[in-house]
């Protein structure tokens, strides 16, 4: 046994050496070539554990060492021939009553109503099935799993004598409750949002659609972060060239940590440069298993409420998800004042630049009449004016947004009336560039998802250039410019502009300009659920019974 | 690295570019000066002939009012705009040396109103027309007046209701319409007008008047129309000539036809007001003679009966009035017919037109000298057809016991 043990021994300080090696020898290479393993986690793969716990718990101890929150607590099974044992967890990170309660106590001190026998034979089985009172239960026997369980907020018991561990699963850790959304507010509809802990979020998923075709694929993420990353998917809906594209794009990346979903929006969108974002967010679970029913994927992370969605179409951006929940004749106005809105948050500003300083002739005598009478006196043109304003503006949402909530009401009130009255007043601006950068910048939050609007809110600003220099000319040439930008892009290999580039005049109508009554939504949007592009049956329209 | 500099060049080049091209014709809206009447006159100084372009311009501080006028100590006195003429050998010459006398480049998109000078008029409005013509700031929709007298006085009338004379004088244009005794034209309308071998000119009248004369109220009047011959200016239609011209050309709108009382001659008259009128031209060849027909349909109601107890619903008092309102019009036409026939020999019915579209080898010999020979002694056959529709709120005529 114990000339066994000695040659345990010298294999297992051999990895723990070996890792810690690896790491120095990466790390002091040339700068481009990253270690992809800086943990030596993956060192551990080609090594299994040992049976002798003295062993195990040293090679552990040297990985841990320094780590203050890692706790080992060795304790005897209380057989009649007693046997030591060891529990490995994080603190903070579980249910100790739970540990106590499940773990300990049954092995400490129920072990001897189990035949010794049976113990004999087979002890860790003895333990899985018939002590540990647990759900989440699995049986390791390689070091690289028992390690990254424990960093995973798991407990791990080991028990001399056999080369396999069992992990518990005891989670419970300080957490957000589900609460309501905070960006994405309703009138009617579901009011709970996803939090931080990637669990709750998948069980909010799972509550909704309760399918066997549901499915959530786990991925770890970040080499120190180990980020727990859930695609979700129905299966024979979602299209599996797309799917196998986000394996594709989220596969090649290795990053130190991923602690946002906006690190990995960066890394896996089509277009890296583009001010619009080919991806769309949220922290509703309804506004998320309506994309996953249209046939999209979702990409969770952990650690943050807000759910990534792919593929996403530049139309789906103006979509919000009380659109479906409201009556549709509603939903229909609202649809063509959000088109009217995107167009003012983006052109408003720059129009009212080039027709003042190019265009007089274009606007109505008496308009002219008191917007010149309102610039007279005004020491700036138009275009520095409106640079100016829209500083101020952007100043002012800047201020709001990161300003505890007590200080944000004087922010608006000083932003409100230094800016906008008292500048008029003292002749620096005019009032009708006021009214103007205002009335845009209300445009800008009427949109209901925030990235597109901090897209156009970007692209405001050299439009409002070109109008100064070039007039209409110039808002055009960059309107055409944005739009051929917009109709090369994709969204994860779906046509980004579609349905409107490439046409398909249905969808144009049934996405854009309308929202369908749902007894005549019989279609999923072509280009991303065309696996099955029937959503129901015809003929749900209300109608009186037929005699 | 050698994208990198290239985008870097790029950048470089592009903010270097911005900074020296400056703004190529950008004008600040405020450095403008809004035009919204035009006058153009032909005077005499020092026995040279010299355009007068006056020109009213709005300021637009005072007339936006709010703030902007409040807040710069009361402007309230000063009048909301600004006339000032100037002289040239050319009209544009005229328009340029505007700058000599004012801070403000002159701004002629928003001219709502030109108005000719009596004597100009008399010497032709060619220039004038090819001056908003060629120019590229006039609108084609910008209304042209004659004036009897001066053109000049006519934009330093004090406003009426509006604020700014010339947009006074565009507004009464549109609404002279219910009375159908002026007319709205265009530039672009003239413009054809003059070109047409087969119609001549006529542009709505404006008259001021200074002085209070005989009951007449002073101010400015919207009435009439100025006759042309090619360019010149050859006489004057009173208002009701002008709307038997206007009859004619379908122009007419709405308007009070005042007829004689059914049954009851005297001075008493019955209004009736036009709702609805249309006309038709066609020319006839009968026995080698061409004979113009028009024929006018009315509409119309009764407005005031100034006869106690008479019934307008009765059939017979209908057709009476009918008929009343018949010869009514047609006189009005008679009237403009034989002033442009007799008097100015100038066809401004168009009638060449129609005969032109209908006998186009037979106009070919006539076209020539169509004004002078044949437009005089032509035949033209008048029919009108009037119909009263409605009788207003009440029965019979008010009857006092």
């Amino acid at each position: 046994m114990k000339k066994d043990g000695r040659l345990v021994f010298r294999k297992l300080v051999k990895p723990v050496k070996a890792a810690m090696k690896n790491v120095k020898k990466q790390n002091s290479r040339k700068k481009q070539e990253l270690n992809p393993d800086p943990t030596g986690i993956r060192t551990w793969e080609q090594y299994e554990l040992s049976a002798c716990l003295e062993d195990n718990l040293q090679n552990l101890r040297a990985v841990f060492r320094d780590a203050g929150d890692f706790f080992i607590r060795e304790f005897t099974i209380g057989t009649n021939e007693p046997v030591k044992a060891a529990v490995l967890f994080f603190e903070g990170l579980n249910d100790k009553k739970l540990v106590v309660d499940a773990i300990l106590k049954p092995l400490i001190l129920e072990m001897r109503e189990i035949p010794p026998e049976l113990w004999a034979k087979a002890p860790i089985r003895v333990i899985r099935e018939r002590i540990l009172c647990s759900t989440d239960l699995n049986e390791l026997t390689e070091w690289n799993q028992v390690i990254e369980r424990v960093l995973d907020a798991e407990v791990v018991l080991l028990v001399d004598g056999s080369p396999v561990a069992l992990a518990l699963g005891a989670k419970e850790w300080e957490a957000r409750g589900v609460m309501q959304p905070e960006n994405e507010a309703t009138v009617r509809g579901p009011r709970h949002s996803f939090n931080e802990t990637l669990r709750t979020n998948t069980a909010l998923l799972r509550r909704i659609i309760k399918s066997p075709l549901l499915k959530t694929e786990s991925l770890y993420i970040g080499r120190h972060t180990r980020t727990h990353v859930v695609l979700a998917y129905l299966e024979r809906l979602v299209d599996e060239d797309v799917l196998a594209e986000v394996h594709r794009r989220l596969s090649r990346i290795e990053i130190d940590g991923v602690l946002e979903s906006g690190y990995l929006e960066e890394l896996i969108e089509d277009n890296p440069y583009s001010p619009f974002p080919t991806m769309e967010i949220s922290e509703r679970p309804d506004k998320v298993a309506a994309a996953i029913l249209e046939g999209r994927i979702a990409i969770m992370t952990d650690g943050t409420p807000v759910t990534l969605i792919v593929p996403t179409l530049f139309v789906q951006f103006l979509e919000a998800s009380e659109d479906y929940y409201l009556r549709y004749p509603t939903s229909i106005i609202v649809r063509f004042l959000r088109l009217l809105v995107l167009n003012a948050a983006l052109l408003l500003p720059s129009l009212y630049v080039a027709v003042t300083t190019f265009h007089q002739e274009m606007i109505p005598t008496p308009l002219l009449i008191s917007i010149a009478g309102a610039r007279e006196g005004t020491p700036f043109p138009a275009l520095v004016e409106a640079l100016l304003m829209e500083l101020a503006f952007e100043t002012l949402r800047e201020a709001g947004l990161r300003l505890p909530r007590v200080v944000g009401q004087a922010v608006s009130i000083v932003g409100a009336l230094v800016i906008g009255e008292a500048a008029v007043r003292a002749g620096l601006v005019s009032s009708a560039m006021v009214i103007v950068v205002a009335f845009t910048g209300i445009a800008s939050f009427a949109l209901p998802s925030y990235t597109m609007a901090s897209g156009l809110r970007l692209l405001r600003f050299p439009m409002i250039i070109m109008a100064g220099f070039l007039g209409l000319y110039g808002i055009l040439l960059l309107s055409l410019w944005i739009l051929i930008h917009l109709m090369s892009m994709r969204s994860f290999g779906v046509p980004y502009l579609s349905p409107i580039s490439p046409s398909n005049y249905r969808e144009v109508i049934r996405m854009l300009l309308m929202r369908a009554p749902w007894w005549a939504q019989t279609e999923r949007p072509r280009v991303i659920g065309h696996q099955d592009s029937r959503r129901q049956v015809e003929g749900l329209k209300p109608r009186p019974p037929k005699r | 690295m050698v994208r990198r500099l290239v985008v870097i060049n790029m950048l470089i080049t592009l903010i270097i570019m911005s900074a020296v091209t400056g703004c190529w014709s950008r004008r600040e809206i405020e450095t403008l000066a809004i035009v919204s009447g035009v006058g153009v006159d032909l005077v005499e100084v020092d026995g040279k002939r010299m355009y007068r372009f006056t020109a009213q311009v709005v300021k637009p501080g005072q007339l936006a009012g709010g703030e902007a006028a409040g807040g710069r100590g009361g402007g309230g006195v000063q009048k909301p705009y600004l006339v000032s003429s100037t002289l040239g050998k050319t009209i544009w010459e005229a328009e340029r040396n505007f700058t000599t006398q004012t801070s403000r480049k002159m701004f002629l998109s928003h001219t709502e109103v030109v108005v000719i000078g009596e004597k100009l008029a008399r010497e032709g409005i060619q220039p004038v027309l090819e001056f908003i013509q060629r120019k590229h700031d006039f609108r084609e929709t910008t209304l042209l007046l004659v004036a009897m007298g001066p053109a000049d006085t006519t934009l330093m009338a004090a406003a009426g209701l509006e604020k700014v004379t010339a947009r006074d004088i565009s507004d009464m244009v549109v609404n002279t319409r219910r009375a159908s005794v002026s007319f709205p034209l265009v530039t672009r309308e003239a413009i054809s007008m003059l070109q047409s071998s087969g119609s001549q000119a006529i542009l709505p009248r404006v008259i001021h008047i200074p002085y209070g004369h005989k009951g007449v109220p002073t101010g400015l009047r919207l009435n009439g129309a100025a006759v042309f011959k090619k360019d010149k200016l050859v006489g004057w239609l009173t208002p009701e000539e002008t709307r038997g011209w206007m009859w004619v050309t379908k122009r007419v709108v709405s308007g009070v036809v005042p007829i004689p009382v059914p049954g009851k001659p005297g001075e008493n008259r019955i209004s009736t007001e036009i709702s609805r009128a249309t006309a038709s031209i066609t020319p006839s060849i009968k026995n080698g003679r061409l004979v113009i027909k028009v024929k006018i349909n009315e509409e119309g109601g009764v407005g005031e009966i100034p006869a106690p107890g008479l019934d307008p619903t009765e059939p017979e008092v209908v057709q009476q009035m009918e008929q009343f309102l018949a010869e009514a019009i047609r006189r009005e036409v008679l009237a403009a017919l034989r002033r442009a026939q007799e008097e100015y020999r100038s066809d401004i019915f168009g009638f060449g037109d129609t005969v032109h579209r209908a006998y186009p080898k037979v106009w070919k010999k006539m076209e020539k000298r169509w004004n002078e020979e044949f437009f005089p002694n032509l035949e033209v056959r008048v029919e009108v057809e009037a119909s009263i529709r409605r009788v207003g709120m009440s029965g019979k005529a008010l009857s006092p016991k």
